[in-house]
């Protein structure tokens, strides 16, 4: 259950709310875009060789370490020209959501989970200003396959944090990964880590390159950790805050 | 007679009782962002559906939907 503070915010954010939005129509339209540019960077791509592929790995990686970057350098930090987005996030997206009541109530609570539609064009663009010199540096091929990785991995991450903040985890609780990012994300939500641990929000690999992240454990058990809570560093256990009730399996 | 004197309305309230709608600048500049950006990808999926460069009607129906997705973004202020 909300705390009254909590309760108290997410009233005044749901009444600040416009009649006319629609959080099933804002989904719509970020997968609309995304999906209408990956499916025209596909049919541009023939006959790639194998060199081509390795745009993939590289572009995946360098998404990942992005996100990273962009939530713990910008989401989280008030800097001259971001101060938007830094309230967005620390101050609203993270008073609406605590680590206690990580989830959503209805579709209209989207407004508070998904990014607004136009942060996806502006992703767009710049994978298309790096596709540009990949097609000079590397081939036209390996700059579609970039752009398909981009918007790829866009969607990814807007699927994945909605699996952080919807209650029924029935299926999200078996899923790979999803499972993963799920406790990884809960917990980062604790305001005693927002500010510095749990940073990724599809994959835990650059929190675990960095160092930043809550777990005390390799590439591998980051990637495929689940809900599982036995390697949480203990620094911070003490807090005790994180393990929504939820997230203990329904079996124990 | 009576005199029936009708409540003023509260500064910061309407007379449906509920405060003014204050969008955020945000999604004025989103909403033009979104309009140019639904009608460059309509574009292009038009033209590689049709594999032919956009007629006339297929650039107003474009137009038409861009303009109606960024009016919808400024109206939700999203």
């Amino acid at each position: 259950m909300a705390s009254p503070r909590t309760a108290a915010f997410r009233a005044a954010y749901r009444s600040q709310i416009a009649p006319l939005y629609n959080g099933l129509a804002h989904v719509a339209l970020i997968y609309l875009i995304g999906g209408a540019a990956l499916w025209y960077a596909i049919q541009h791509i023939h006959a790639p060789r194998w060199t081509d592929w390795l745009i993939v790995p590289i572009a995946a990686i360098g998404a990942n370490v992005f996100e990273w970057f962009l939530h713990a350098q910008i989401m989280h930090r008030p800097r001259r020209g971001f101060m938007g987005i830094y309230k967005r996030h620390t101050l609203a997206h993270h008073q609406f959501f605590t680590a206690q009541e990580p989830f959503h109530d209805s579709t209209r609570d989207f407004r508070i989970v998904f990014f607004p539609p136009y942060a996806l064009i502006g992703f767009l663009v710049m994978a298309a200003g790096l596709a540009w010199v990949t097609s000079l540096v590397w081939s036209a091929n390996a700059a579609w396959l970039l752009v398909c990785t981009a918007s790829g991995m866009y969607l990814n991450y807007e699927f994945f944090h909605w699996c952080c903040h919807v209650r029924d985890d029935r299926i999200i609780r078996f899923l790979p990964f999803a499972n993963t990012i799920r406790r990884h994300h809960i917990a980062h939500h604790d305001t005693s880590l927002m500010m510095h641990r749990n940073m990724n929000l599809t994959y835990p690999f650059a929190d675990w390159l960095f160092g930043t992240s809550d777990l005390d454990r390799g590439l591998l058990g980051h990637l495929f950790n689940g809900y599982d809570t036995r390697f949480v560093k203990t620094a911070r256990k003490p807090r005790g805050s994180v393990e929504a009730p939820s997230l203990v399996p329904a079996a124990e | 007679m009576a005199v029936t004197i009708k409540d003023p309305v509260r500064p910061g309230v309407n007379e449906a009782g509920r405060p003014p709608v204050q969008r955020n600048v945000a999604s004025l500049v989103g909403g033009f962002v979104i309009a140019f950006g639904c009608f460059v990808l309509f574009l292009l999926v038009a033209s590689e559906l049709t594999a032919a460069a956009p007629t006339l009607p297929v650039i107003a129906a474009g137009a038409a939907f861009a303009i109606a997705i960024g009016i919808w973004i400024r109206l939700a202020d999203l």
